[in-house]
């Protein structure tokens, strides 16, 4: 028996406003409400709504076969909240089938693995809690932001109580090792499961390349290259972001229509089926230790995190928000915390990357600045704002969240 | 080719485009006759043939004058098509022609009566000295004459005044007849002309030598006026860039101007961004003081937007105090800044020195710690590369040309002095985003050499002359 496993990353971000420096001390609402129900309505037509209909009628199509498995981050869920419960409802209709398995992250998506140890476990906490609420689920897999990973943080995630955790199939890492294999860390219990990134970006990425040699890419074809791995792995990992269905790929593409053969494509071939990653750590033995000597993500083709810290704008702006932990908790009080923890959300630092600026690529399609450069200066002029209502000994002025 | 300003003399980025051009086609074995209106003798043209066309010959900077033998001409043209029969010796001829007057210099305020129609009874006279009158420029010529005739009705005579002098309309006209009559010697394979004040002896040697003619469109008449366009000016650009063979814009900003404002065919222009030239870079004497220094370097005239500048620097004197602007620069509009900033009381942060040359501007570039171009219409915008060469970021109007091609500078709307303002701060209070910004751009900065901009005219040339 061989296994697909599919796994969804969900996440909206609280986009911040335009904030000048002029404005520092005015106490301008940081986040931008408006502009984050927009895209939040957008994608949940385009994408979640419809994706999550598919999803249903394939589950209900074949129950017990048919699994996937979700993430969602804590301001995702807050935000589908707020501004479109619709969206809340019909992952919660999903959950409650049985074949959807929910992973643990951080409540902010926030890159606190890396900087923030303690604010690290309480995001992740958070994060429980709330999937707790909204889904009555614990979940025993973590996957961290953006994938990042290390052997450091193997031994957080296993110490808070994960089996296991998923990160990206990274080639310098792999060496020579398939990723259709369990791993397992070189030090601590827990297993680890690698993204079969050239499949899953097969899907993600390359779908609607019209310059693709193997463009378009039916079900069965991608049924077919599944199935050319058997016995030569037990697992294959297609990790992807959720908006991949009807937002990167649109409808137009033929994405839905994909995803709604792919199952059938796949139980052509006996051998295989569907599980959750759970699931198949528990089928399938770790078949070595996996050691992650340097931090790994999804992005990118360095599969590092320099698109998020790889300039200095990025690096001082993380050192700033990172710096003021204390004075934020001195506070004790819950509007200042989730201001600020809002503001350590991955996607701000994802804005100022400068990198790939140039191509005009990924960076700046997903970024509500027209450059990183705009985006930092905003990021900035918040934290100014922020810091100065920190310092103040009266509490006169209110936050706006 | 037919030029207006060669360095050292020069009053904005048209002479240093000429010469980068000049430059870059020479290595590729173009041989360049340069007709100048006249030449002050301090320029530096080894690679190609530059003329007085005042004083009628030619000044051969590396030519003993028995090389430049009408053989050697023959074999050496202008052309691409013949380049390589061309050695290394290729070069550029300069012609200068006589001219003190500037296109862009302030306005003079006299009445120019009758100015258009003698440049175009001028005009209209040498189109006649040929009898093969071929059907493209009919419609043209047409035109032109009614102009002349017109010329004195009182919307172009009152415009002509309003913005420029009547010397340089003489000027102008003086220059065609005499680089006509300097190009009669001459053996060329094309004639490639840059700006309006070229634009009519061009055409004209075109016309009679029935040589094809690519007009190289650094400005056109509303980016440098705006609003109060010179008619008389506009109708220049308007016909002979209709007559034009092939036109050469300096970016896509005003590739579209052209298309939009004289309906020019789009498939006639092609789009050649302008290069930056290498130079021996200076050091700063400046120390490290706390102080920070904003650079802008530019005619004070509306279409630079200094004004802008200004009020913007005001703004970011209320948040950060240390700060220094130095204006650099002559123009119409310099007398009103230095009131502004009078009333302001805030004379102290600002340094307005006039114009600045040659050495003067490196030890501008590099004391600044910031450039900013706040302009109005930039067709190019060259001398934000030559910050950004002088390793200092640069602050850009989203309408420039500039914007096109280094996405790495920080961008505003001129009109946005808030925004403005607020780059300014940034950029000051975070030495960061500055190194970012240059880091980055740096990259973007290295495709932009003269060599790349000759490859892209050379093929311009390749399509008009056919072997």
């Amino acid at each position: 028996m061989q296994a697909v496993c599919f796994y969804f990353q969900v996440h909206q971000p609280f986009r911040i406003k335009r904030v000048r420096f002029a404005d520092v001390g005015k106490r301008l609402p940081y986040f931008d409400d408006e502009k984050n129900a927009l895209i939040l309505d957008k994608v949940g037509r385009k994408s979640y709504l419809k994706t999550n209909a598919v999803l249903l009628e394939l589950i209900k199509k074949y129950p017990g076969k048919f699994k996937v498995s979700f993430s969602i981050s804590g301001v995702a869920l807050e935000q589908m909240r707020l501004f479109d419960p619709k969206i809340l409802k019909s992952f919660q209709d999903l959950v409650e089938t049985g074949s959807v398995e929910l992973l643990g992250e951080t409540y902010y998506h926030s890159l606190a693995a890396l900087y923030d140890e303690s604010e690290f476990c309480e995001q992740v906490a958070a994060h429980q809690k709330v999937l707790k609420q909204y889904f009555s689920y614990e979940p025993k897999i973590f996957r961290n932001t953006e994938l990042i990973y290390n052997d450091a943080i193997g031994r957080r995630v296993a110490e808070l109580g994960f089996k296991a955790i998923i990160t990206e199939g990274a080639d310098d890492i792999l060496d020579w090792r398939s990723p259709n294999f369990v791993y397992r860390h070189p030090d601590v219990d827990l297993k680890i499961l690698t993204k079969n990134y050239r499949l899953s970006d097969d899907i993600a990425f390359r779908f609607s390349n019209r310059g693709w040699s193997d463009y378009p890419l039916s079900s069965e074809k991608f049924a077919k290259w599944v199935h050319s791995t058997s016995g030569l792995g037990n697992t294959v990992n297609l990790f992807m972001d959720y908006e991949t269905f009807g937002e990167h790929q649109w409808e137009e593409t033929g994405i839905f229509e994909f995803l709604r053969y792919l199952p059938d494509a796949i139980f052509k071939h006996q051998d295989w089926s569907f599980m959750t990653p759970s699931e198949v750590i528990e089928k399938f033995q770790p078949s070595a230790p996996l050691s992650y000597s340097r931090d790994v993500s999804w992005a990118d083709l360095e599969r590092d995190t320099s698109a998020w810290n790889g300039n200095e704008m990025q690096r001082l702006a993380l050192a700033k928000v990172y710096s003021i932990s204390k004075l934020v908790r001195a506070r004790n009080n819950a509007a200042v915390l989730k201001t600020w923890r809002r503001l350590l959300t991955s996607d701000h630092f994802y804005y100022m990357c400068t990198k790939f600026f140039s191509d005009g690529d990924v960076h700046a399609y997903f970024s509500p600045f027209k450059s990183p450069y705009e985006a930092f200066l905003s990021y900035m002029a918040i934290l100014e704002d922020f810091s100065l209502y920190l310092d103040r000994k009266s509490m006169r002025g209110r936050l706006f969240l | 080719m037919l030029g207006w300003e060669f360095p050292p003399r020069i009053t904005g980025g048209l002479g240093t485009a000429c010469e980068g051009l000049t430059r870059g086609l020479a290595k590729k074995n173009t041989f360049i006759h340069f007709l100048m209106p006249h030449l002050s003798g301090e320029e530096k043209a080894e690679h190609m043939h530059l003329y007085d066309v005042q004083k009628g010959h030619g000044i051969h900077a590396n030519y003993s004058s028995e090389s430049f033998t009408p053989e050697h001409g023959k074999t050496t043209r202008t052309s691409t098509s013949v380049s390589t029969r061309i050695t290394s010796e290729s070069a550029t001829l300069f012609y200068p022609i006589p001219s003190r007057l500037s296109p862009y210099l302030k306005p003079e305020k006299k009445a120019v009566q009758g100015t258009l129609s003698t440049l175009f009874k001028r005009y209209i006279k040498f189109s006649h000295q040929d009898s093969v009158r071929p059907p493209r420029y009919f419609r043209s010529l047409g035109i032109w004459q009614g102009l002349s005739q017109e010329s004195t009705s009182s919307h172009i005579a009152s415009s002509l005044e309003s913005h420029y002098g009547d010397k340089l309309f003489e000027e102008v006209r003086k220059y065609c007849e005499r680089a006509v009559s300097v190009s009669s010697g001459l053996d060329f394979d094309l004639i490639h002309a840059h700006d309006w004040m070229t634009y009519p002896a061009a055409i004209s040697i075109a016309h009679l030598s029935q040589k094809p003619c690519v007009l190289h469109v650094h400005s056109i008449e509303s980016d440098r006026s705006g609003d109060c366009k010179n008619e008389g000016i506009s109708a220049i650009e308007y016909e002979s860039l209709h007559a034009a063979d092939s036109i050469i814009a300096v970016s896509h900003y005003t590739k579209d101007k052209l298309i939009e404002e004289y309906g020019i065919n789009p498939d006639k222009i092609k789009v050649v961004h302008n290069g930056v030239q290498g130079r021996t870079k200076i050091k700063t004497a400046r120390k490290q003081d706390g102080q920070f220094h904003v650079l802008f370097l530019g005619r004070v005239t509306f279409q630079k937007g200094p004004d802008y500048f200004i009020e913007a620097a005001l703004k970011v004197l209320a948040i950060l105090p240390n700060t220094h602007f130095t204006l650099a620069g002559d123009g119409d509009m310099l007398d009103q800044l230095k009131l502004r900033v009078k009333k302001a009381k805030l004379e102290k942060h600002f340094f307005m020195p006039g114009f600045l040359k040659g050495r003067e501007v490196d030890q501008a570039f590099v004391d600044a710690d910031l450039y900013v171009m706040p302009s109005v219409s930039e067709p190019f915008g060259i001398s934000a590369l030559e910050a950004l060469y002088y390793n200092v970021p640069i602050i850009v109007s989203r309408q420039s040309g500039i914007s096109e091609v280094i996405r790495h500078a920080l961008k505003a709307d001129f009109w946005d002095v808030d925004e403005l303002a607020n780059l300014m701060i940034g950029a000051l209070k975070y030495p960061e985003l500055r190194r970012d910004l240059l880091q980055m751009a740096t990259q973007e900065l290295k495709s932009l050499d003269w060599d790349h901009s000759a490859e892209n005219v050379i093929q311009v040339y390749q399509t008009l002359v056919r072997t």
